[in-house]
C-alpha cells in the first residue's frame, strides 16, 4: 500500500507530476496495474485519495492528466462523477478562456458517463464552453444529437485548425453514428468548406473510409433535390 | 563477490537483492563498462544509499536516470550510452511493441500541441478504425494512420517522449516474417508487466508496428542503466523470451536496441494489436 500512498502524495505535492509529460510513465504504469488490479488496494482508497487531489486547483493540462489517470485506473466511480458534478457549481465559472476549458472538460467527462444525468439544456447554458472551448462543446454535444453536431461544427469549418478538430473526431463519429450519418455530415461540411485544400483533404478521408463525396454525391443530391447540395455542386462546377 | 560489494550492503540495496528486483543489481554489476563505467556505478550505488527507505523506489530509481531532469535524451547523464550499431541499420525497417495505452497518451499529448484532443472515452473508437488484428496486416492500408497522422499536424511529432526500445526482426523488409504468431511478440522480446517483472506481462493490451529509423538518430544496444528497474531485462544484446515461449521459439531469438524516439512518418506499417 505504501507504494500508492507515495504516489498519490505526489501528484498532490508536486506541482509539476501532472504536467512533466516524462514523469508521467510512472503515474500512467500505476493506473495501469490498478485497472488490471494487480495491486492490492481497495477503490474506496483511491477514490478517497482522488477525492483530496481534487481540492487543488487545477489548470486545463493538469485538470486533462488528472482525468485520463482516473480513466485508465477505471475509477469513474458513481462517487467520483457526483463529486464532480458538485464541483461545477463553484469551481471554473470565470469567462476566461483557461476556466471555459476545465469546465468543459469536467462537463465532458460526466456526460461521456452519465448523458441522463446531465440534460442537453444544461449544456446549452454552458455558453463560455461553447464560445472559448467550442470542439469540446461539440463532444459534449455529441452524446444527445448528431444532426446539432453537424450544425455546429458548419458554424466553425472555416476556422484556424477546424479542420485538423475535425479529423482528430472522425474515428468517434464514425463509431458513435454509422457511416451513413458520417456520409451525410461530411456533405455538408464538404460544401460549406472555402479553401480548397481543407475540401481535398475531407475528401480523401471521405475516400479512405468509402465515403462518397464531390461530384458523385452532388449528383445525387440534384436528383434528390435537395437543396443543401446545390451549394457543393456549384463550388464543383 | 564483485568490487562493488561495499557499496551494496545499504539496507536500500539488500531490500532490492532479496527482492524480485534483484536482478537490476546483478544487471549492473555484470554490464560491460566500456559504456556503463565503474563510476557511473558507484553514482547510482550511492544514490541509492541515500534513499529514505518510504519514497517510491521505482521513482527513485527513475529520478536517478532521469538526471539531468527537463534536459533533453542526448543530454542525459546516464541514459543512451550503449554500443554504437553501424549504419547499416539505417537500412532496415526495425519492429516496436508499445503498451496501448502509453501510445494513445503519447498520440494524444502529440495533437494536444495542435488541436483540442478527443477524450480518453474516445479510445475504442481510434482503435477500432487504425488498430488491426494480425491476420488482417495483408489486406488493409498501412496508409490510413498516416493520413491521419499527416491531416492532424503531427506527422514530425515524436510517437513518445522517452528512449524507444525496438527489436530486428528476421527478415530487414518484414519484421513479422518468421514470427509463428504475432501476438506471442511480448512474451518473445520478454517485455515486462505493470510492475516490469515478469509478472502479469500478457495482460497489458499492446500494438506492434514497423518503422524506419531516420539517419540522424544514433541507434545504441540497451545497457543495464537503460533498462533501470527492470528486472525482466537481461545483458547480451538480445531479448531474451519468457519462458512460456522458449519451447516455441529460440530463448534469444532477436536483437534488441534502444534509441531516441522516431516520428510519426517514419512508421511503416499498420498499428497491430497484439
Amino acid at each position: 500500500m505504501k507504494k500508492e500512498i507515495d504516489f498519490i502524495k505526489l501528484i498532490k505535492e508536486d506541482k509539476n507530476a501532472l504536467v512533466n509529460k516524462e514523469g508521467l510513465k510512472p503515474l500512467f504504469e500505476l493506473a495501469e496495474a490498478i485497472r488490471l488490479e494487480t495491486k492490492p488496494l481497495t477503490k474506496a482508497y483511491v477514490e478517497k485519495s482522488l477525492c483530496e487531489i481534487e481540492m487543488r486547483i487545477f489548470n486545463s493540462e493538469e485538470l486533462s492528466t488528472y482525468l485520463s489517470f482516473i480513466y485508465y485506473s477505471k475509477l469513474d466511480t458513481d462517487t467520483l462523477l457526483n463529486k464532480i458534478i458538485a464541483s461545477l457549481k463553484t469551481t471554473f465559472l470565470s469567462n476566461t478562456t483557461e476556466d471555459s476549458v476545465c469546465r468543459g472538460l469536467l462537463v465532458r467527462f460526466i456526460i461521456e458517463r452519465k448523458p441522463d444525468i446531465y440534460s442537453i439544456q444544461s449544456l446549452f447554458k454552458e455558453s463560455s464552453i461553447r464560445e472559448k472551448a467550442s470542439w469540446i462543446w461539440i463532444d459534449c454535444l455529441s452524446h444527445y444529437s448528431f444532426s446539432l453536431v453537424i450544425k455546429e461544427i458548419t458554424t466553425h469549418i472555416n476556422e484556424e485548425s477546424a479542420l485538423k478538430n475535425l479529423i482528430v473526431r472522425i474515428p468517434t463519429f464514425l463509431k458513435k453514428f454509422g457511416k451513413d450519418d458520417l456520409r451525410i455530415a461530411i456533405v455538408e461540411w464538404y460544401a460549406n468548406i472555402e479553401n480548397f485544400r481543407s475540401r481535398a483533404i475531407l475528401d480523401n478521408w471521405a475516400k479512405n473510409l468509402n465515403i462518397k463525396v464531390g461530384m458523385s454525391i452532388s449528383a445525387e443530391a440534384l436528383i434528390n433535390n435537395v437543396p443543401f447540395f446545390q451549394n457543393s455542386l456549384m463550388q464543383h462546377g | 563477490m564483485s568490487k562493488y560489494d561495499e557499496y551494496l550492503k545499504c539496507k536500500c540495496c539488500q531490500d532490492i537483492l532479496s527482492s524480485e528486483y534483484g536482478q537490476v543489481i546483478k544487471n549492473i554489476i555484470d554490464d560491460d563498462e566500456t559504456y556503463i563505467t565503474e563510476s557511473m556505478k558507484i553514482d547510482l550505488f550511492l544514490y541509492l544509499a541515500r534513499h529514505d527507505g518510504i519514497s517510491d523506489m521505482m521513482q527513485y530509481w527513475d529520478d536517478f536516470f532521469d538526471h539531468p531532469k527537463g534536459k533533453d535524451l542526448s543530454e542525459k547523464t546516464y541514459l543512451l550510452k550503449g554500443r554504437i550499431i553501424d549504419n547499416s541499420i539505417y537500412n532496415k525497417k526495425l519492429g516496436r511493441v508499445s503498451s496501448l495505452t502509453g501510445f494513445m497518451r503519447s498520440l494524444k499529448t502529440a495533437l494536444s500541441k495542435i488541436t483540442v484532443p478527443i477524450s480518453d472515452f474516445d479510445d475504442e473508437a481510434f482503435t477500432e478504425i487504425f488498430f488491426i488484428e494480425p491476420e488482417d496486416i495483408s489486406n488493409t492500408s498501412s496508409q490510413l494512420f498516416i493520413d491521419y497522422a499527416n491531416d492532424t499536424g503531427i506527422l514530425n511529432f515524436k510517437i513518445q517522449q522517452h528512449p524507444m526500445w525496438t527489436f530486428e526482426g528476421l527478415d530487414d523488409e518484414d519484421v513479422y516474417k518468421g514470427i509463428k504468431k504475432i501476438k506471442d511478440l511480448p512474451c518473445i522480446l520478454g517485455l515486462p508487466g505493470p510492475f516490469r517483472t515478469s509478472s502479469d506481462y500478457n495482460k497489458i493490451p499492446r500494438i506492434t508496428f514497423s518503422f524506419f529509423v531516420p539517419k540522424y538518430i544514433i541507434v545504441r544496444k540497451p545497457t543495464s542503466f537503460d533498462a533501470g528497474y527492470m528486472p525482466v531485462w537481461c545483458g547480451g544484446g538480445k531479448a531474451k523470451a519468457h519462458k512460456e515461449c522458449q519451447s516455441d521459439y529460440t530463448e534469444f531469438l532477436f536483437e534488441e536496441y534502444i534509441h531516441e524516439p522516431v516520428l510519426y512518418k517514419n512508421i511503416t506499417s499498420q498499428l497491430i494489436k497484439i
